[in-house]
């Protein structure tokens, strides 16, 4: 393990090395691709009574797209940055069947009855450090990213219990915002001097959005009160050198 | 450049209108039934001697529908002027092994509530409220006999605050008397306040009460 390592080390050392060259040029672009839900925020299921799983976000695959560009100030490296925007998706019927049957059964009523709407939008403003390594018209980029999810909205939900609309209780939709942190990987192709077209690879985890709860007057049944946010995009766009 | 910058408001068209793209859905899920309540005990204990027990049965007799054909209880027999610990057990009998409705009841502690009415009472005892067992809307006697029990929940929920909840139970008796004992089991899906009111009943029982 530690002669992999090793390995692994005198390898991407000699790879910086022989990238290392006159200062690359500074870029802007934009892409649009897939957003994947990860983990926590990608499970819908409800989980069992007294052991719910309160972090799970039912959220689904959908389409992100944004800006993306880097400053180069020394060499190959540069202060890397990327503003997108992300739809996961709201509720689908067999989710709010899935939280009804166990709101029915954490709260052990007769029925309940979900009903959802909204979806999960958000935004990201990540900045980072970014190597790049020069295979002649292909570049590989590779950064660190932190910053900040900012939720435009997530899906909201109101349960009733058995016919008492007096203890009826919501999640509500959150605008909220939360550190988040990532890492990424592009291949950049310039078609030309300027232009190029760049695959994007990046992924972004956030420990959670608040979330607000609204007549939650027990502690029983599910309860989401922080939505970990984890993902995966993968991008198509278009660069342009400055 | 042209075409980044349209390309650009293509992208950001599209945001806008994801983000007003909006679907309700919903579901209604009733509950599966998976157990009756056909047998009701109270054990009382003797604080002052824990070999004096006592106890009362209530028990319900079912058709194969589901549907209560019967009841029977026994009475509850106290000595007065004396303290006793007193457990609520409930249990399904018509399941093989039976199975404890109490440890259920336990469980699922947070919206369900005991209440316990000592009658005849005087109006001047029947105090209900926050950490009363009493029910409220009680029919009082001005006069008397009365039943010289009063009864106290020791137990309490994991709300926060935290609610009693009356599987466990502290009986005060006084002087030789005799009455009725009303049992009620309230369940409170998120409502329960530590009041009668909220929710609906899942179990309703009297027993005699003979302390002498």
């Amino acid at each position: 393990m530690r002669k992999l390592l090793t390995l692994l080390t005198i390898l991407i050392s000699n790879l910086i090395a022989d990238n290392a060259q006159a200062q690359l040029k500074s870029y802007i672009g934009i892409s649009a691709g897939l957003s994947t839900p990860t983990g926590n925020f990608a499970k819908s299921d409800y989980g069992p009574i007294y052991h719910e799983n309160n972090k799970a976000g039912y959220a689904k695959n959908g389409i992100t797209m944004g800006v993306d560009g880097a400053y180069y100030f020394y060499k190959n490296l540069a202060i890397a940055g990327n503003l997108t925007f992300q739809d996961q998706g709201g509720l689908s019927k067999k989710d709010v069947e899935n939280l009804a049957a166990g709101y029915t059964d954490g709260f052990a009523v007769d029925n309940s009855t979900v009903t959802a709407n909204k979806r999960y939008n958000s935004l990201n403003a990540l900045a980072g450090p970014q190597y790049s390594f020069v295979f002649n018209k292909v570049i590989l980029d590779v950064r660190a990213m932190a910053g900040v999810i900012k939720s435009l909205s997530t899906p909201e939900t109101r349960v009733d219990l058995e016919d008492d609309p007096t203890h009826t209780f919501y999640q509500r939709s959150s605008k909220s915002a939360s550190f988040a942190y990532g890492a990424g990987l592009g291949l950049r192709y310039y078609i030309s001097k300027k232009l190029g077209v760049v695959l994007r690879g990046n992924y972004i985890n956030s420990d959670g959005i608040k979330i607000t709860n609204e007549n939650r007057n027990i502690n029983a049944g599910r309860l989401v009160t922080k939505q970990p946010i984890s993902l995966i995009q993968t991008t198509l766009g278009l660069t342009l050198s400055l | 450049m042209l075409k980044l910058k349209n390309l650009t408001f293509v992208l950001w068209g599209t945001l806008l209108f994801l983000g007003g793209c909006t679907k309700e859905e919903q579901a209604v899920a009733p509950t599966i039934a998976n157990e009756s309540l056909t047998t009701v005990i109270l054990k009382a204990t003797n604080t002052a001697d824990a070999a004096d027990t006592t106890s009362c049965r209530y028990k319900f007799t079912f058709d194969s529908q589901g549907n209560v054909t019967s009841s029977d209880s026994t009475p509850l027999n106290l000595k007065a002027n004396a303290t006793y610990a007193v457990a609520v057990q409930l249990y399904d009998e018509l399941q093989s092994p039976v199975f404890d409705v109490s440890a259920e009841i336990k469980e699922r502690q947070n919206y369900h509530l005991f209440f316990f009415q000592p009658t005849p009472i005087s109006p001047a005892n029947l105090v209900t409220g926050l950490t009363s067992p009493y029910i409220p809307g009680t029919a009082t006697s001005a006069t008397g006999p009365y039943l010289n029990l009063s009864v106290a929940r020791t137990d309490h929920d994991t709300n926060n605050p935290a609610y009693e909840l009356g599987l466990a139970d502290k009986f005060t008796t006084g002087e030789a008397s005799s009455g009725n004992l009303e049992v009620v089991l309230r369940h409170q899906p998120n409502a329960k306040n530590g009041t009668y009111a909220p929710g609906s009943t899942d179990l309703d029982v009297s027993y005699k009460v003979i302390i002498k």
